[in-house]
């Protein structure tokens, strides 16, 4: 490639103009997709397949995630608690953490290299060999067969799968509380759990959802638009775990903003 | 028989008829349906009555061979699973493949493959099949199997086949007429006389690099 050349794929108005066109290929995407929605019972196999593909398969990374995460949070929290000497509401301050932000995200982020990474894998591989094509021959619809599923999938598998990361961390939180904070047990899960408002739960369940939505529907994209044979599907994969992160880290940034202001 | 150099746009054309891709410009009419400007919904019940064995046989590679070949009517048809596990097994067998219904894609061979994508084919009892590069990159005795396949589906199933390929023996072999494209265009459309009988530069470019093929082609036929 020429340096003339190179300046030109690099450039960015190039670049600019590649992002809107993508932008919109994807909103008509998303859109087909909730269009769609109703074809979720004629594919309820997929369906099902797919919940126990991201269930199974994610349930190990979610569950060590939410755990140390919950360990480090009442360390870092119990150890800065201790100066006030209010080291006693390290178990609140540990759940609220999980639940309001760190349970949501880092089940966001997990899941987002992992399905993500598989939903944008295995639609492009089946693009560039022309599987996608033959569904399209015989009369199938991609989106209804591939892409409705795995979003319902997600839908419904990431809200428990965060839940378990919530959990998880806030007893792993408990147990390195009473080992090396020695906060009562009891009394780190009372200001843990009875101290938690429906606000919390409402903001913190709710993340999860949309959080789904997107991963699931920006993973399906790129792998749906991979084009350049093997390389295109590499190319899909990175780019849908990069996206896809980013806009859970942005909408949860949204969220909260949002939430903060109306409640 | 859609005859060409690669990049003359033969695999482009066959997606076009089958309404997976839509032309710059120009129409595509089937059974005299213009199908050019309909819907994916619109084009089901074209759809029906057409078929296509991709050049990468595009089987379904997570499901079974018999599950890719029962595909269509487990998805369109409202055929009972025991008529559909019938069909599967006399859409294997004429293809000769009927022990290979529980193997994945992945364990077969390239040839098989190929059979597998013809059988996949065939299971609804299409009226048009689209061949897309069928003996292409397989051996002469596979190649022979494909081109015969073909050949059966046309007299015993009265099939129309589109053919597209690079290889004048097989379009000698199997078409009734033949059309030759470059660039995107058809630059020659008649009989297998016809185009060797050809004076068009582009054809006769395109014949001479095969023509020892070509001359052997017309002595066993004896065309021309």
């Amino acid at each position: 490639m020429s340096v003339a050349e190179l300046a030109k794929e690099i450039s960015p108005i190039r670049a600019f103009k590649g992002s809107i066109q993508r932008l919109q290929e994807y909103s008509i995407f998303t859109f087909e997709n909730v269009r769609s929605l109703s074809s979720v019972w004629r594919y309820r196999r997929d369906t099902m397949e797919q919940m126990y593909l991201i269930g199974a398969q994610s349930f190990l990374i979610v569950f060590l995630s939410g755990l140390f995460m919950g360990i480090i949070m009442s360390i870092e929290g119990g150890h800065r608690l201790e100066t006030f000497g209010a080291k006693l509401l390290v178990g609140r301050t540990t759940s609220l953490a999980l639940i309001r932000e760190l349970g949501p995200v880092i089940t966001g982020l997990m899941l987002a290299a992992r399905t993500g990474a598989k939903n944008a894998s295995e639609l492009g591989s089946m693009q560039v060999s022309e599987q996608i094509d033959a569904l399209r021959a015989f009369g199938t619809n991609p989106i209804e067969k591939l892409a409705v599923p795995r979003l319902v999938a997600a839908l419904i598998m990431f809200l428990p799968l965060t839940l378990v990361a919530d959990l998880v961390g806030i007893v792993g939180g408990m147990l390195v509380s009473d080992l090396w904070l020695h906060v009562d047990p009891s009394f780190y899960w009372h200001s843990a759990v009875y101290d938690l408002k429906v606000k919390d739960l409402v903001v913190g369940f709710a993340k999860p959802v949309i959080f789904s939505f997107f991963i699931s529907t920006i993973s399906c994209y790129y792998g749906l638009a991979t084009t350049g044979g093997t390389v295109g599907v590499g190319r899909a994969a990175v780019n849908a775990v990069v996206v896809a992160s980013v806009i859970v880290l942005f909408n949860d940034f949204i969220f909260t903003k949002v939430i903060w202001s109306i409640l | 028989m859609i005859l060409g150099p690669s990049g003359a746009g033969k695999s482009s054309l066959l997606k076009i008829i089958l309404g997976l891709w839509k032309p710059n410009s120009g129409s595509v009419s089937v059974h005299g349906v213009e199908i050019t400007h309909l819907s994916e919904r619109e084009k089901m019940p074209i759809r029906r009555r057409m078929s296509m064995v991709f050049q990468g046989n595009a089987l379904f590679d997570s499901l079974t061979v018999a599950e890719n070949v029962a595909f269509f009517l487990q998805e369109h048809s409202e055929m009972a699973e025991e008529e559909i596990r019938k069909r599967v097994e006399d859409c294997l067998e004429f293809v000769n493949l009927s022990e290979t219904q529980d193997l994945l894609p992945e364990e077969l061979s390239g040839g098989m493959k190929k059979r597998v994508a013809i059988a996949r084919a065939i299971s609804f009892n299409p009226e048009i099949i689209l061949y897309d590069e069928p003996t292409t990159g397989l051996d002469p005795l596979n190649a022979k199997i494909i081109t015969g396949l073909i050949i059966r589906l046309k007299k015993e199933r009265a099939v129309t086949s589109v053919v597209v390929t690079h290889i004048l023996r097989d379009a000698f072999a199997v078409g009734d007429s033949l059309a030759l494209m470059s660039e995107g265009r058809v630059v020659f459309d008649g009989s297998a006389e016809g185009l060797l009988a050809s004076t068009d530069p582009f054809v006769e470019d395109f014949l001479s690099e095969i023509r020892e093929e070509a001359d052997l082609l017309t002595h066993q036929t004896g065309r021309g």
